[in-house]
């Protein structure tokens, strides 16, 4: 019964995929973050820039799409806490791999660009983006001692 | 069989839509949250970094003592700044002179003159504790917010060459020094 069930979600998806090509939702798909750690600053007379090559896949022929990052900030700014300390830092997009800059992010704030994928609907062994994390060395270098942790989201979105 | 040009694109879609229930294409789980197709995307990264115990000593500056009066006490003072970034921003401080076993002494060739150190955590202290050279000292605050030290100056150094040396050393020589203080947060 489940294989039946299995068939029939498939033939509904191809009956959709076959209608009309504006009646077809724009698909997108951000993988291959990781968690990015910066470990412990020992040195504090220089900016930390860590950089994680993602990958977005988009169905539109254009490659047109948004970033958008959200997590806990303070303003404009995205932050790292140990209790209540905070340290700042800074989120880029590059909107190709291997990058060590990009457009700055701020919290909620879409960024529009295009990603060469618009094939790879699995992301599979690709690379599109570069999601950039610095902090400042005028940030880190007053910073009370602690384990600082955040977490950010970043949202694709179609454009 | 080749595929019409016209279909493509639908069984491109049909593909994203197959991975989208799930029919393919499993990812394994890893620690950061990946993104799923659909009409947005969204994956959730964690950051973190330790940043360790510091501390900071500067503003401090050569003392001159030229041409001074063997009648009395000669006494130097400055204000450093100091820094910690410790959850209660304390420090203890370590004085180290340039002669035998970290003598606070002053010298021109064999010829030597003592001095003493004593240090405060204000920059208006008017009561300083006498470092021992070589010895930590006991805790200190600092008041400084940054290790720039922009704020002003939170502390006291002060050191001291009694008459009684004054008048042991040779006139018209040069005594020289150099003084080490070493500062470890606490």
């Amino acid at each position: 019964m489940s294989r039946l069930r299995a068939r029939l979600a498939a033939g509904l998806a191809l009956a959709a995929a076959l209608a009309p090509a504006q009646a077809r939702a724009q698909l997108v798909l951000l993988k291959q973050v990781t968690d990015i750690g910066f470990g412990t600053l020992t040195n504090s007379n220089a900016d930390r820039v860590l950089t994680d090559n993602v990958c977005v896949y988009t169905s539109s022929a254009t490659g047109r799409y948004r970033v958008t990052a959200t997590g806990t900030s303070s303003g404009s700014t995205f932050m790292l806490t140990s209790g209540g300390n905070q340290l700042p830092i800074e989120l880029q997009w590059a909107f190709s791999p291997n990058q060590t800059s990009g457009t700055p992010l701020a919290p909620s704030v879409a960024v529009a660009g295009i990603t060469s994928n618009t094939h790879n609907f699995i992301c599979q062994g690709q690379a599109t983006a570069t999601l950039v994390v610095i902090l400042r060395a005028t940030q880190n270098g007053s910073a009370r001692a602690g384990s600082y942790s955040g977490s950010v989201s970043i949202r694709i979105a179609p454009n | 069989m080749t595929l019409p040009a016209s279909l493509v694109p639908a069984i491109r879609h049909l593909a994203a839509l197959l991975a989208t229930a799930g029919l393919c294409c499993a990812v394994p789980a890893a620690g950061a949250t990946q993104g799923s197709i659909g009409a947005n995307s969204t994956g959730r990264i964690t950051l973190s970094a330790s940043v360790p115990a510091r501390a900071r000593i500067g503003n401090l500056s050569d003392i001159a003592l030229t041409n001074v009066s063997p009648t009395a006490n000669v006494v130097a003072n400055q204000f450093p700044c100091v820094w910690s970034n410790t959850a209660t921003r304390r420090y203890r401080i370590t004085a180290r002179g340039n002669g035998a076993s970290f003598a606070f002494t002053l010298a021109n060739g064999t010829r030597r003159v003592p001095y003493t150190v004593q240090w405060a955590a204000s920059a208006t202290a008017t009561t300083f504790t006498s470092l021992t050279r070589n010895v930590q000292s006991g805790l200190f605050t600092a008041s400084s917010l940054t290790s720039g030290c922009t704020a002003g100056n939170d502390a006291s150094l002060r050191v001291t060459i009694t008459a009684a040396n004054l008048q042991a050393m040779v006139g018209t020589l040069v005594y020289q020094g150099t003084l080490t203080l070493i500062v470890v947060p606490q």
